[in-house]
């Protein structure tokens, strides 16, 4: 009868796979071996295998460090193998499985690993990484105060910025590196900037609703959930490619950093918040024509909105006094 | 050489002539003069002082509101003291005040004495020597000779330009004529000898107005003396039609009032600026005194004006914006005194379209004094790819209704040429 003979490494990696259809095998440090380890502490004939009447037989040759089934128990004598038993020699491990040996049933390709396979392909890794550039570029280029642009020093700054965004997903993959888990840094970087380039998609829309529509309109909180799914995808995405976890622990670890994120934000601006403002805290984005696309209101309609405005401070005022 | 002569012996003689007048007077108006001090209950100690003037046989004393502002705000911290031309010290009690000319009368109950202030009954002539008196930085009565000058120019509640020294601790006392009649109440000063004085008029209204006064709570007053004074100034403001001003490639309004006046600046001799900018500012140089962390009853207005043709029009637009982002109101508020601002904001354009603005109202209510706003608006324009105006304005103390016909009309008045 065949046997499939596994080379496992200590971590629980497969190094290498052997079938034999013979009847008779020597395992070993020794060259006249049918399988030949490398491990300074296995001896030159340490095991021999025996096929007798379609059960195969294990025997320790009288080793030096002797071998041992599963975790604790020393072989000593002959002894039949079962199909997934695991030996270890040396600092080496082997496992045996029978042809007939049950095998888990085939993963179908979801969605996720298809888009994540997708988003790991260096054309769109390329155009992720240039759109931020290009994007962080355009952004100084406008805010730039002075007539004399440095476009050299332009172009500097939106490269090391990208380079500066790129340092976590590259921690995503030494986290996955060091878990041995396969490190898919394409598919890190792509995943990361597609989102990071959602956000900024997501500033466009707030400035271009702040700009157009009235305050009677507000997006803020929209906006503020929309953030906040972006983040948790992004995090989940990371996770996803980085580590074997369970889909409710991802879902967990992802939420909980999301949610550390932006509970410390907000902690922020409440710590920062004024007690008092004397000042006035308005919307004043305002973008060049081509993006208005509101109908104007009259001057007299305005004035007539602000009635409600006089009331609520009118009301605040009653209230403080009371 | 005979002429300069002739003119050295006259100044001289107008001199001396001067000073043995003013001894006169102060001698024979020194019993009626008082220091007014305001002294924290905690402490004991003087928190701020002023003088003030006898101006009745039963011993009602006018002085400036200021000198008395916090008494008036918290009368539980604050004892108001005077102290005589003998040294003797008592109590006075607060009876009744005008914030927007900033006089109040308090009354002192012992030790009265015959002597008072006479109110003028007219305004002395232009160049008319007067005399301040008063008690500067604690030193110690004195009385200042200078000359009348006729009402300042310009401005909407009427005061007096005195020349003569007026300074701190003097506010509150009185200014007389020849014949030590009260022409004028010291109240400020800008430095250099010249000085303002409120004109006595306004003394003998409030003294007219005195027995109607005294019925209600100091908040009560102050807060009917705020909504009358917004009243008289919007009123007036809003009374003829506000002319077109060019102001760059732009109209802004020109209120037609002689009270608000205007300053402009630009950046024309900068030649490698980005941008072309221009800004005209008008405001009123006076404000309502309420307390330390409370001035009113203003208005201004700003303009600006960007223009850069080179600049594609998303970079202007977006170097337009840092612009935009930081409009304040002028007047000095506290927590105490007034909520935060709430604000609304539209895209906003005349009927015939000549401007589209992104618009900003922000309101913020009197907490004291009911129906009272702060208003403040700012517009920026949006539909001119390389140039663009900011609007502004801020009306400190005013009423709903008179606040909305105003800004309505200030939207109105601001368009392309």
């Amino acid at each position: 009868m065949e046997i499939i003979i596994e080379e496992i490494s200590r971590g629980k990696k497969l190094i290498g796979r052997h079938k034999f259809a013979t009847s008779q095998i020597q395992i070993g440090r020794g060259y006249d071996n049918d399988i030949i380890l490398s491990d300074p502490h296995v001896c030159a004939n340490h095991l021999n295998l025996e096929c007798i009447d379609g059960q195969w037989f294990i025997k320790d040759l009288e080793s030096l460090n002797g071998s041992r089934m599963g975790s604790k128990k020393v072989l000593i004598k002959q002894q039949p193998i079962h199909s997934g038993d695991i030996v270890t020699i040396g600092k080496s491990q082997l496992r045996f499985m029978m042809p007939d040996h049950p095998v888990v049933s085939s993963v179908k390709f979801n969605v996720i690993e298809n888009i994540v396979e997708y988003l790991g392909r260096w054309p769109i890794i390329l155009l992720m990484l240039s759109v931020f550039t290009v994007l962080n570029i355009m952004m100084m280029y406008l805010n730039s105060p002075s007539k004399e642009i440095n476009y050299n020093s332009l172009v500097l700054w939106g490269l090391t910025l990208t380079l500066g965004y790129t340092i976590w997903p590259l921690i995503c993959s030494l986290m996955s590196h060091l878990n041995k888990h396969e490190v898919r840094i394409g598919n890190q970087i792509g995943a990361t900037f597609v989102i990071i380039n959602l956000f900024w998609l997501v500033d466009f829309v707030e400035a271009f609703f702040g700009f157009n529509l009235s305050s009677n309109w507000s997006l803020n909180w929209f906006l503020l959930a929309l953030s906040f799914a972006l983040a948790f995808t992004m995090f989940w995405l990371n996770f996803y490619i980085a580590f074997e976890q369970s889909r409710q622990r991802r879902i967990k670890i992802a939420l909980g950093l999301t949610t550390f994120i932006y509970g410390s934000l907000f902690l922020y601006d409440l710590s920062n918040e004024p007690e008092f403002r004397t000042f006035p805290v308005y919307n004043s984005t305002i973008m060049s024509p081509a993006f208005l696309i509101a109908k104007p209101s009259t001057p007299a309609e305005f004035i007539n909105n602000s009635t409600d405005l006089f009331e609520v401070v009118e009301q605040q005022a009653k209230e403080i006094e009371d | 050489m005979r002429v300069l002569a002739f003119v050295f012996l006259s100044l001289s003689s107008s001199i001396c002539f001067a000073k043995e007048q003013a001894q006169q007077i102060f001698q024979e108006l020194a019993p009626s003069l008082y220091q007014i001090r305001l002294i924290d209950k905690a402490t004991s100690e003087k928190s701020s002082i002023g003088s003030g003037f006898q101006i009745s046989e039963d011993g009602f004393i006018a002085t400036n509101y200021h000198v008395i502002s916090g008494y008036a705000q918290y009368p539980e911290k604050y004892v108001i003291e005077y102290e005589d031309h003998t040294g003797e010290k008592g109590q006075l009690t607060l009876k009744t005040v005008d914030v927007i000319n900033d006089l109040a009368i308090v009354h002192l109950q012992q030790n009265l004495q015959q002597n008072y202030f006479p109110i003028a009954m007219a305004a002395p002539k232009n160049g008319e020597e007067i005399y301040s008196l008063g008690n500067p930085h604690d030193l110690g009565m004195i009385v200042v000779p200078g000359t009348y000058n006729g009402l300042k120019k310009e401005s909407f509640n009427e005061r007096i330009h005195f020349t003569g020294s007026v300074n701190p601790g003097m506010s509150g006392g009185p200014v007389v004529n020849a014949s030590g009649e009260v022409v004028g109440i010291n109240v400020a000063t800008s430095g250099n000898s010249i000085g303002f004085l409120i004109p006595h008029d306004k003394l003998a209204h409030l003294i007219d107005d005195f027995d109607r006064q005294i019925e209600k709570p100091i908040q009560q007053q102050i807060s009917e003396q705020l909504l009358a004074n917004q009243k008289r100034l919007l009123d007036q403001l809003l009374a003829q039609p506000w002319l077109p001003k060019t102001f760059a490639q732009a109209f802004i309004p020109d209120t037609q009032t002689d009270f608000i006046r205007c300053w402009g600046n630009s950046n024309a001799d900068k030649p490698d600026a980005l941008m072309f900018k221009a800004v005209t500012n008008c405001q009123m140089d006076e404000y309502v005194y309420i307390s330390d962390s409370l001035t009113t009853g203003t208005v201004d207005m700003e303009f600006h004006y960007f223009e850069a043709d080179e600049l594609s029009s998303n970079r202007f637009y977006q170097l337009y914006q840092s612009q935009f982002n930081r409009a304040n109101a002028g007047n000095r508020v506290s927590k105490e005194d007034i909520t935060e601002f709430a604000c609304q904001h539209d895209i906003t354009g005349s009927e015939d379209n000549n401007i589209k603005n992104k618009s900003i109202l922000c309101v913020r209510a009197y907490k004291k004094y009911p129906d009272i706003f702060d208003v403040m608006f700012i517009a920026a324009s949006v539909d001119k790819q390389n140039k663009a105006i900011v609007s502004h304005f801020t009306l400190a103390g005013v009423q709903q209704s008179l606040a909305q016909q105003f800004s309505q009309r200030f939207m109105e008045s601001v368009t392309w040429k």
